[in-house]
C-alpha cells in the first residue's frame, strides 16, 4: 500500500509542478525597445524590430520613446535617406507593435501632441513606462 | 586623520537597511564620502544583505499536513482509497508549491502599481563620461523622481557609474558636483554609486587616486551590482 501511496503522491506532485514551467512561458517573448537618442537610433530600431518579428512573429513588442527618441513619430518625419518613417511605423503597428511617447518630453520640448502620427500613444513618463514594463516581464533592449 | 568610530554598528546596519530618519541618513552620507573604512563596511553589509535576500527569494513554503492526512488514510482506508486520497493531497501539495513559486514573480509585478507599498526600484547605468550625456542622465533621473512624487508612488533610484561614467561622481572632475549635492539633499530616494573595480583601474592605469563626491557609495563591481539588483526586481535602463 505504501508503494501505491507514494506513487500516487509523486505523480500528483509532478503534475502540479509541471504547470509551474508553463506558467512562465507567456513572458518569454515580451520585449521593450528603449529609444531616446534620435533618428539614427530609431532607424536602427525599426530595422531591428522588423527582423525580430520575422524570426519571432508572436513577439509582443512595445517601443518606448522620450527625449530625442520621439522625433521619428512626428508627422512628416524622414530618415537620413529622405524616406518617411510613417510607412514603416504603420506596417509594424499592423503587426501589433505599440509606439509610446513620453508626455514630459512633449511638454519640455513644447511639441503639440497633435503633431504625432496616429500610431503613437501618449504615456505620462517614458522612463517610468520603461520601468513598469520590465516589472510586467518585458525584456529591455536598447539599440 | 578623521575620526572613524563615529557610528555604532547598530547605526550602520540601520543605514544599510534603510531604517534611518532622513536627517540621520544625511549624516551617514556626509561621512561616507571621505571615510574609506565606513564605506567598505557599508559595502560589505550591503553585499551580505543582498545575498541573504537572494538566497531566501525562491524558497517555496513546505506543503503542510500531508504526512498527517496520509497517516490517517493508512489507518482507515483500503489500498485504493489511500492511493486516491494521496493523489488528491499530492495534487493540492503541488498546487501549493506552484502558488508559492509564483509569489516572487507576482510581487515584482505589484511593485510598480500605483499606491502599492513597495517602491518602484530603478537602476540607471552610466558607463560613458561625455558631459552632454551626464547631463541627460541627471535630467532623466530628476524627471523620474519628480514624476513618482507627483503620482504618490514611492521610489528608489540607484545611479551606478563605472568605466568612463565614474567621472560623474569624481570630486574635482565631475562637471555636476553641485547639482549632485543638491539632488542628494532634495531627493533621499536617489543613491549615487561608484564601482570599486573602476576606481582600482584608474589607480593602476593613470596613477590617479579617485576622490569621490560626498555621499557617493562604493560597491565592489558595477556590473555585479546591476545583476544583483535585476534579480531583486529592479528595472534597468541606460540614458
Amino acid at each position: 500500500m505504501r508503494k501505491s501511496l507514494t506513487a500516487g503522491f509523486m505523480a500528483a506532485l509532478f503534475l502540479g509542478l509541471f504547470t509551474i514551467n508553463t506558467g512562465f512561458a507567456a513572458d518569454d517573448n515580451k520585449v521593450l525597445y528603449h529609444l531616446n537618442l534620435g533618428n539614427e537610433q530609431s532607424t536602427d530600431a525599426l530595422r531591428n524590430i522588423s527582423n525580430h518579428l520575422a524570426v519571432d512573429p508572436k513577439a509582443k513588442i512595445v517601443v518606448v520613446t522620450h527625449s530625442k527618441g520621439v522625433d521619428f513619430l512626428l508627422e512628416g518625419a524622414e530618415d537620413e535617406n529622405k524616406n518617411p518613417y510613417s510607412g514603416t511605423v504603420t506596417k509594424l503597428a499592423a503587426k501589433g507593435v505599440e509606439f509610446r511617447v513620453c508626455q514630459i518630453t512633449l511638454e519640455r520640448r513644447k511639441i503639440d501632441p497633435k503633431k504625432l502620427i496616429p500610431e503613437a500613444k501618449l504615456v505620462p513618463s517614458g522612463v517610468a513606462e520603461v520601468t513598469k514594463l520590465q516589472h510586467q516581464g518585458y525584456a529591455y533592449l536598447k539599440p | 586623520m578623521k575620526e572613524q568610530t563615529k557610528f555604532s554598528e547598530e547605526f550602520i546596519n540601520a543605514f544599510v537597511d534603510d531604517e534611518l530618519t532622513p536627517d540621520e541618513k544625511a549624516q551617514a552620507y556626509a561621512q561616507l564620502g571621505d571615510d574609506v573604512v565606513l564605506n567598505h563596511q557599508v559595502c560589505e553589509l550591503r553585499k551580505v544583505r543582498d545575498l541573504v535576500a537572494l538566497a531566501y527569494k525562491n524558497v517555496p513554503a513546505p506543503p503542510r499536513g500531508i504526512t498527517n492526512i496520509a497517516a490517517v488514510g493508512r489507518k482507515y482506508c483500503s489500498n485504493g482509497l489511500a492511493a486516491g486520497l494521496a493523489l488528491i493531497v499530492g495534487g493540492v501539495g503541488g498546487w501549493f508549491l506552484h502558488q508559492s513559486s509564483h509569489t516572487p514573480h507576482n510581487t515584482a509585478v505589484a511593485q510598480v502599481a500605483p499606491g502599492m507599498e513597495d517602491p518602484a526600484k530603478v537602476l540607471f547605468h552610466v558607463s560613458e563620461g561625455n558631459q552632454e550625456h551626464l547631463k541627460a542622465v541627471l535630467d532623466e533621473v530628476e524627471n523620474l523622481v519628480k514624476f513618482y512624487r507627483q503620482t504618490n508612488q514611492k521610489a528608489r533610484v540607484e545611479i551606478i557609474t563605472n568605466g568612463g561614467g565614474l567621472s560623474l561622481v569624481m570630486a574635482g572632475i565631475s562637471p555636476y558636483a553641485e547639482r549632485i549635492q543638491r539632488m542628494q539633499k532634495e531627493y533621499s530616494e536617489i543613491t549615487f554609486i561608484a564601482c570599486q573595480n573602476t576606481i582600482d583601474r584608474v589607480q593602476q592605469e593613470l596613477g590617479l587616486t579617485a576622490k569621490l563626491l560626498p555621499g557617493v557609495v562604493v560597491i565592489d563591481s558595477g556590473v555585479a551590482q546591476i545583476m544583483r539588483r535585476q534579480s531583486q526586481g529592479w528595472a534597468y535602463l541606460q540614458v
